[in-house]
């Protein structure tokens, strides 16, 4: 208890973290108000704080870094992956016309390549046009 | 309603440059940014990230600060990998700058490259992508306060590493 009858201004323990919560107007009024009370009489604070206002402001006006390469795009080697997947759509195509064509023969079976080409045909048709945009899935490694 | 969910190339295309500036920032280089950026888009294209209505700057640097802490984990339980800053790292120092205001951006990064993770990304969170504490606190799973002593330590090494 202050023989002053209240808190002197600068009395009371240092801000601490309470500066950047200040400069980061993360304080209720009340808080702003103690705080601003303590640095009218804390040198000490009041370098403190501008030692973080500095470096706060340093990060703020750090420029936007631009990726030095597409984050999207055509995977490389996508060229020649969509001429293997036009190839494959043209020989499934071929097959299923083929297919169609060919009298069936009841007591054989479907084979599995010619169900499999006739897939291929249909993703390929139908195509997802996102597999050749596809952000490229490597795992994440940090380090230098 | 799915029509809110945006679709990465969406993400990509509006959203790219923000995203890798963060992660930019979170990393500490480009090789890493990028890995970091195909990641997090992955993710979304995937559709393993909920989005939650609101911000979208908030909701991708918490996936992309996610997958980097997450990588942060994996490096510190393999103690044999986790390489310690090379030389080159060390900042150099700046004679001449009074204040951090004038130091050169490299030299800015450099000293936040440099910062212990939980302190660089919290300064990340709030002064490259401007989340408030809160959001910071969502986003990291703890406490506002911790929040708070991390930017403010943050800043305070930042700042002795510029002088």
């Amino acid at each position: 208890m202050s023989v002053f009858g209240g808190l002197p201004p600068g009395s009371g323990p240092h801000l601490d973290d309470t500066l950047s919560a200040y400069l980061d107007d993360e304080l209720a009024p009340a808080g702003r108000r103690e705080a601003e009370a303590h640095l009218a009489g804390c040198p000490e604070c009041r370098e403190e704080l501008e030692a973080v206002a500095a470096a706060r402001q340093a990060i703020r006006i750090l420029p936007v870094h631009a990726a030095p390469r597409p984050l999207y795009g055509p995977v490389p080697g996508t060229a020649s992956a969509s001429r293997r997947r036009a190839m494959w759509a043209l020989t499934a195509a071929v097959a299923a016309a083929v297919a169609l064509v060919l009298p069936r023969e009841p007591e054989v079976a479907p084979s599995l390549p010619s169900l499999a080409d006739s897939h291929a045909a249909r993703a390929s048709i139908g195509g997802d046009p996102l597999t050749q945009l596809a952000p490229i899935a490597v795992p994440v490694r940090f380090g230098p | 309603m799915t029509g809110e969910v945006p679709t990465w190339e969406a993400v990509a295309r509006s959203h790219g440059r923000f995203l890798y500036n963060v992660a930019y920032r979170l990393t500490g280089n480009d090789d890493d940014a990028y890995d970091l950026v195909q990641e997090a888009l992955l993710r979304v294209r995937k559709g393993l990230e909920t989005f939650q209505p609101g911000s979208m700057e908030a909701w991708l640097s918490r996936i992309v600060t996610n997958l980097f802490l997450d990588e942060v984990r994996r490096r510190r339980r393999r103690p044999v990998e986790a390489l310690p800053d090379d030389p080159e790292r060390l900042l150099p120092a700046t004679p001449g700058a009074d204040e951090a205001t004038d130091s050169l951006p490299d030299d800015v990064h450099a000293a936040l490259r440099r910062l212990p993770e939980d302190f660089r990304t919290a300064v990340v969170l709030c002064d490259v992508v401007g989340l408030s504490y809160e959001e910071i606190a969502d986003a990291l799973s703890v406490p506002v306060g911790t929040v708070r002593s991390r930017i403010h330590r943050g800043r305070r090494l930042l700042r002795a590493a510029l002088r």
